[in-house]
């Protein structure tokens, strides 16, 4: 194989990689803007450590309770339960679809197909 | 409490400010909560457009006085490396929009900020009186250059005027109305926090004011961010390259004289190349209908 084969190769590689990592990041970003729920004022982006935190503070019988939203502003949630149950739906869909677009990705094998050419 | 999106948009010689903010409209209708949308624009480039072509896309149209510019502002539009236009850049008005938005609560987006999802609808009734972000990034995750960061190498932080949300309140009154006392007294102004070039710029207005009322230190605690606090930016040596359904969109990246694809689904991306969306507009506004 040639010096100019290789390299053909190797720029075509990389082009795949940088594109395959461009969409991955992509996918990242969706992710963060799906994970986005306001309640009374806040704005929360859903993360295991919230929804562990809420989930610990209705396993100690409070049903109500002041969290530190994502701009550290302290919002009063009155009723933890039914918070607990949108955050979990919106996390479930978001990183249901994440999954789902990291497996298509993964089978991608050339620059075309990776953006929906 | 009244709520909407209101688009700014003064037409110039090369660029329809009006045409783009129909676009902008159409991508936050098919992808936001139901809203109010208002356009606040000039006659002059109101007339460019049929009513009923402008019914379709603005609840509300607010014709503002004609401006007194008090700059030549010419800048660059660029359309990837390769094709530049100079044209004025008329965004004077933009201090106006305070006391000219029609409604209570208010998101204020620039013509070429593409929504693809609804992470915006959590600014509304926020416990802020004003949500504006002091990041903006690349897809391949760059900061902006250095001067889109801070406004000089050691200067206060860089606060995006792309995307801002306000209340009618004394706060946000006092912010708008200093942004226009800054546009005023403009020269005094980059003499003392040392930004770059002649053109003015809005970003860089808002930047002093915040800076001004943040008791002249970079505190974050009263100018909060927007939900997702960085603005995703394509800059104008990248291009629009198609939109395929209502959240997805391809762009062209600047990369080593060359390009690179990428596609994008469920992210709202500020595009600065606005030429190449307007090449796109028949497209665009057909997949959006």
């Amino acid at each position: 194989m040639s010096d100019n084969t290789i390299l053909t190769q190797a720029l075509e590689s990389a082009n795949y990689r940088m594109t395959l990592n461009l969409q991955r990041s992509n996918a990242k970003l969706a992710l963060e803007a799906k994970l986005i729920y306001a309640e009374n004022g806040g704005i929360f982006k859903i993360s295991q450590e919230l929804i562990s935190f809420v989930h610990t503070l209705i396993s100690l019988d409070r049903s109500s309770a002041v969290l530190i939203d994502s701009n550290s502003s302290p919002i009063e949630i009155e009723n933890l339960e039914s918070f607990l149950e949108n955050i979990l739906d919106i996390y479930f869909e978001a990183s249901n679809q994440y999954h789902l677009t990291f497996k298509e990705l993964s089978k991608k094998r050339n620059v075309a197909s990776l953006v929906g050419n | 409490m009244t709520k909407g999106i209101v688009l700014f948009g003064v037409n110039n010689s090369h660029v329809d400010y009006v045409k783009l903010a129909m676009i902008a409209s159409a991508f936050a209708r098919a992808n936001m909560s139901e809203l109010n949308i208002c356009l606040i624009t000039d006659n002059a480039s109101k007339n460019v457009h049929d009513e009923s072509e402008l019914k379709k896309y603005f609840d509300d149209i607010v014709i503002m006085d004609e401006v007194q510019n008090l700059f030549t502002n010419i800048r660059t539009y660029r359309n990837t490396q390769n094709i530049s236009v100079k044209s004025e850049f008329k965004n004077e008005g933009r201090a106006s929009i305070y006391s000219l938005s029609p409604y209570n609560e208010t998101l204020l987006i620039d013509v070429d900020y593409l929504i693809c999802n609804n992470s915006l609808d959590a600014v509304w009734g926020n416990t802020s009186n004003v949500l504006i972000n002091k990041q903006a990034r690349t897809f391949k995750d760059d900061f902006m250059q250095a001067n889109d960061t801070r406004l000089n190498d050691f200067g206060i932080p860089m606060y995006w005027a792309t995307v801002i949300y306000f209340k009618k309140c004394d706060d946000a009154e006092m912010l708008f109305s200093l942004v226009d006392f800054i546009k005023e007294h403009w020269e005094f102004y980059q003499s003392r926090y040392k930004f770059p070039g002649s053109l003015f710029r809005n970003d860089y207005a808002f930047s002093i004011a915040i800076h001004l009322m943040n008791g002249y230190t970079e505190s974050s605690d009263y100018f909060q961010s927007l939900p997702i606090d960085r603005i995703l930016t394509v800059t104008d040596n990248d291009k629009f390259y198609k939109i395929r359904n209502k959240n997805t969109m391809s762009f062209f990246l600047s990369n080593n004289n060359s390009f690179l694809l990428t596609e994008t689904s469920g992210l709202n991306v500020h595009c600065m190349n606005k030429l190449s969306i307007l090449e796109n507009e028949l497209s665009i506004l057909e997949t959006l209908k």
